[in-house]
């Protein structure tokens, strides 16, 4: 599955991935940064609880240190998520960790949930990232 | 939410810099159905209820805009 970098500023690109979230009430695309320095996938919580999570009752905390060196609380769930490039759809139940913080407003694709689950290849000379699925893949229907 | 809100879709691509460049350091709701910015806040709370206010069904997607003079680390 090939995915074009996105421009995010002047001469800017980043590897962005969309990726339709599934939860118990409905599905969200958002748009991740694919992040290889990310123990974990971390999604804000407004998100999570649009899709249905009630962020406050999960039970289990986790900490999460910052690439700023902050410590981020987060809130531990499991997402379906949805790729789909082309004729190609993988769907697999994903850890992943909420954040009420502020400070994260964009999702990260990190390894845990994500990450761990790719063959990946960053191409910057043009500016694409190739995501190939692994045998690990707990892929599932559908919603 | 309703099965509108869920509408089937099919190849999903990020939203791109025509749309956020204008909104830079926020957060926005964009409707793939309307192919507009239906939500634009300073934080996910402020842009989803702006989006929720519009009364806008269908499919949404969120994204969020870095500023444009400021490079990662």
């Amino acid at each position: 599955m090939h995915f074009p970098f996105v421009q995010v500023g002047a001469g800017i690109f980043r590897p962005i991935v969309p990726v339709l979230a599934w939860g118990p009430s409905g599905s969200l695309p958002m748009d991740g940064l694919l992040d290889s320095g990310s123990d974990r996938t971390l999604l804000p919580a407004r998100q999570a609880r649009w899709l249905g999570i009630d962020v406050d009752a999960l039970p289990t905390t986790i900490a999460v240190r910052s690439a700023t060196g902050q410590r981020v609380v987060c809130k531990a769930t499991h997402l379906i998520f949805d790729l789909r490039r082309g004729a190609s759809r993988v769907c697999w139940v994903a850890d992943v960790a909420v954040t009420t913080q502020v400070t994260l407003q964009r999702p990260h694709w990190g390894f845990k949930g994500f990450l761990e689950y790719f063959l990946i290849e960053f191409d910057g000379p043009n500016r694409a990232v190739t995501l190939i699925p692994g045998t690990n893949l707990p892929t599932t229907n559908p919603p | 939410m309703n099965e509108e809100k869920n509408g089937p879709m099919g190849e999903i691509n990020a939203l791109g810099w025509d749309i956020l460049q204008h909104y830079p350091g926020k957060c926005v709701v964009y409707s793939e159905d309307e192919k507009r910015v239906i939500g634009v806040g300073d934080d996910w709370e402020e842009a989803m209820e702006q989006a929720e206010a519009s009364g806008v069904k269908g499919q949404w997607h969120t994204a969020y805009a870095e500023r444009s003079d400021e490079n990662g680390a």
